[in-house]
Parts: C-alpha cells; structure tokens; sequence
C-alpha cells in the first residue's frame, strides 16, 4: 500500500456533519450549565464571583502559557473559552449585586472587557463576535432614538432583508471595488445582530425556524463554495440563536437547561442518522456521494496550493 | 514586551475584579436604608428570575436622606432584586395576591448608584416568610 494511500482518511466527516454536532455539543453542554445555575442558590456570593474570576485566570493563564509554548490551537481555545468567561462573570456581577443592566448595556460592557484579548486571536470568530457585540452595545445609546429602533426590531426580517442585500452587492463587486469589503462587513454584521435580537422580545416559532433556516442555508451556500472558516463562523451565529430563542422562550433555567439538552441530543440524533444513512441524504438532496464530494474539494485544495 | 503582553492579556481580569471590589466597598460601607415597592408591571412581575419593580415614594420613609428629601433620581436604575429559581413562583404568587408589604433595603452612598441589599415581607426577610 503506498503512502498516500494510508494517510488518505477512511471515512472523512464532512464540514457540514462536523458543525452539525459540534452545534449538538454546544446545546448539551450549556443546557448542562444551565441546570448547574439553576440549583446554585445555596453557594456564598464571594465563592462564585471568586470561581468566576478564578476560571478566567485559569483560561488566561492557558492562554499564556500557550502562546508561550507556541500552540496555537490550544491558545486560541483558551482565548475562547475567556471570551466566554468574560460574559458569563458580568451576568454574575449583575446577579451578585442586583444591578439592573440592561441585555444591550451588558454586551457594550462584555465587548469592551474582551477587546484585549482581540490582540491574541489569529481567527475572525472573536473579533466579529466582538463587533457584533458591540454593535448590539451601540444600540443602548440609540435608544434616545426610541421610535426608529421600535421600527427596526418589529420590522427585523426587512432591516436584514436590506443588510443581506448589501452584503450581496459587497459580495458581487468585490473585485472591482476595495470599498466593498466594508459593505460586506457592515451587511454581514448588521444582518446577524438583527437576526440576533430580532425577536428576543418576543419569541415566535415561525420566526425562530425561518431565522435558523436562512442561517443555515447560508452555511451550507458557504461550505459549497470551500470556505470552512466562514462556515464556522455561520454555525456559531446559529448556536447563538438557538440559545438567545430558548433563553427567552422559557423564563427559568432548569427548562431551559433540560429544553437545551433535548434540542441539542435531537441535534446529534439527526447528525449521526445523517452518518449513517450518507448515500440516501446524498440522493435526496441530488449531491452525489460525500466521498466525491470530499475528493472534489480535496483536488481543488492542491490545485490552488500549486497556483 | 513580555510584561506588555502580559498586562493587555490580564486586563479584563483585572478589570472585573476592580468592578468586584468597587461593589463589594458600596454593599460593606453604604448606609442601609429600607424603601417600600411596588410591581413594576402586574402581569410580568418577575422578569426570568427577577424581580422588576418600582419604588413607592408615597409610602417611603424620607427621613433617612439628608434634609429629609428623597433622591428619586438616584434610585430610578437601582429597581431589580433576583431571587433563587426554586422561590420565583411562590414570591410571584405573593406578589400577585398583593399578600404583604415588600419593601428592599439599599446600601447608600449619596451621589453614587445605590445597591439592592435585601428583600423585605413585612420586615421579614423574604426567603423566611416564603419558606413558611
């Protein structure tokens, strides 16, 4: 057997199944976390601020370490993961002391607690994470302008509508024009945060499927055209809007947790039927087989790396 | 450079635990003053897993503030308590029933934002009374 042959992977995952189950993953382990909140009451309030902060020490810390020692995929979990740690030390904060902080006050302080770490990252998740935060902040301070805001988030499908065409147009004269860059940034953005906050207000199952499908669809669009990173990024929009859905969808944390694990083991129920049964998925959507589809996108890495 | 890099990487660690001390100095050295509430709104007194109310200046004791003046302004953004899970809907019971004076007790200083401290069922505390 020659060499390439055994370094060939067997049975490659595609991109689409591994963002399938990591987002089953992400709904297990936070509906997990969910459930541990829920029954907290009992522990003193300067332990969990202390294992607040100590947790992001800890991810900090790792960070370092690995930035250091030169791993980089390891650093930029850490980095991750104090990303995260950040956000969820400023709604302890807000619990601990009973600070009435609004959800678009709570991201502004949450975006600028994480910007130091935006000099670390190599990858676009956090940075656009972090704009997007920011630009939900913003809207604390439009918030004076009450009546156009009322506006945007009843009529949120028409403002992202507007945002995707933008994008679209930034996405078409992206080679003739160096402005287009931004108009795709200033699209992509605008259009995910509405998607985000649309309908937090007040949750429809119509219009959480609909938001969840359309960000689905980008992803898959996206994964087509051989571009894993932004398909990442789409998965990540998508966990977020499922959580934002159940969080205010249910009002405690024991059903959501409980709600969160369900959708999620749904999530992974659907992916590994998706694994097992890969030929007839293939045939219903007219795609071929994955192994091709796999092998196709494999030729097309080594041609652009000899061009 | 180490030393920068460690600093800007440490920074939002050090800025939360800044915001912790700064906190936890309001709760220890702000003088307690008892203020009586009101639901915020009758049909979602309990927001999630706290509670968004309003202050009854009719009812509040303005002697506790210098020359006998409230400070409304300063108590307009300080109107939320969070309560434990398994308690929110035995208090939103209680609160919909209009079953007890509630009223919170702050921590004070003058020209700061106050700090909600307890929550108060007829100058009980209130997990004693729901707990009852």
């Amino acid at each position: 057997m020659s060499q390439q042959e055994t370094s060939a992977p067997q049975n490659p995952v595609p991109n689409v199944l591994i963002g399938i189950i990591l987002l089953g993953v992400f709904c297990v382990l936070l509906g997990f976390g969910s459930i541990i909140a829920a029954n907290w009451d009992m522990i003193p309030h300067y332990v969990k601020t202390g294992g607040g902060l100590l947790l992001l020490c800890v991810s900090l810390n790792a960070a370092f370490y690995f930035e250091s020692h030169q791993n980089k995929t390891c650093k930029e979990v850490a980095l991750f993961a104090a990303f995260w740690l950040i956000g969820g030390n400023i709604a302890l904060i807000q619990q601990v002391y009973h600070l009435s902080i609004s959800f678009t006050q709570g991201s502004l302080i949450w975006a600028i607690c994480a910007t130091p770490l935006l000099f670390f990252t190599k990858l676009t998740v956090m940075p656009i994470l972090c704009t997007l935060l920011y630009v939900i902040g913003l809207l604390h301070i439009l918030k004076q302008f009450r009546a156009l805001l009322d506006w945007m988030l009843e009529n949120y499908s028409l403002v992202a509508a507007v945002f995707f065409l933008l994008y679209l147009i930034g996405h078409i004269i992206r080679n003739h024009l160096r402005f287009a860059n931004f108009l795709r940034t200033v699209g992509f953005v605008g259009m995910f945060g509405v998607l985000l906050i649309g309908d937090t207000a007040d949750v429809q199952i119509v219009g959480f499927t609909l938001n969840i499908l359309f960000l689905s669809m980008l992803s898959s669009a996206n994964n087509q055209h051989d571009q894993p990173r932004f398909f990442n990024l789409l998965m990540i929009f998508v966990a977020l809007r499922c959580v934002l859905a159940f969080w205010t969808a249910y009002s405690n944390l024991l059903s959501t947790g409980v709600a969160l694990m369900l959708f999620g083991t749904a999530i992974l129920a659907v992916a590994t039927v998706i694994y097992y049964q890969k030929e007839r998925f293939c045939a219903l959507f007219e795609i071929g087989s994955l192994d091709d589809l796999i092998k196709s996108v494999q030729e097309k890495g080594k041609n652009n790396e000899n061009n | 450079m180490k030393t920068i890099k460690i600093v800007v990487l440490f920074l939002p660690l050090l800025l939360l635990a800044c915001w912790i001390m700064y906190m936890q100095n309001q709760v220890t050295t702000g003088r307690p003053v008892e203020l009586p509430i009101t639901g915020y709104d009758p049909r979602n007194l309990l927001s999630g897993h706290y509670l968004a109310y309003t202050i009854d200046w009719d009812r509040a004791d303005c002697s506790q503030f210098e020359k006998g003046i409230c400070p409304r302004r300063a108590f307009s953004r300080a109107v939320r308590f969070y309560v434990p899970e398994n308690y929110a809907s035995a208090l939103d019971a209680r609160l919909r029933q209009n079953n007890g004076r509630f009223s919170v007790i702050y921590s004070y200083h003058k020209n700061r934002r106050p700090i909600a401290k307890q929550l108060l069922i007829d100058g009980q505390d209130w997990k004693k009374v729901i707990v009852k």
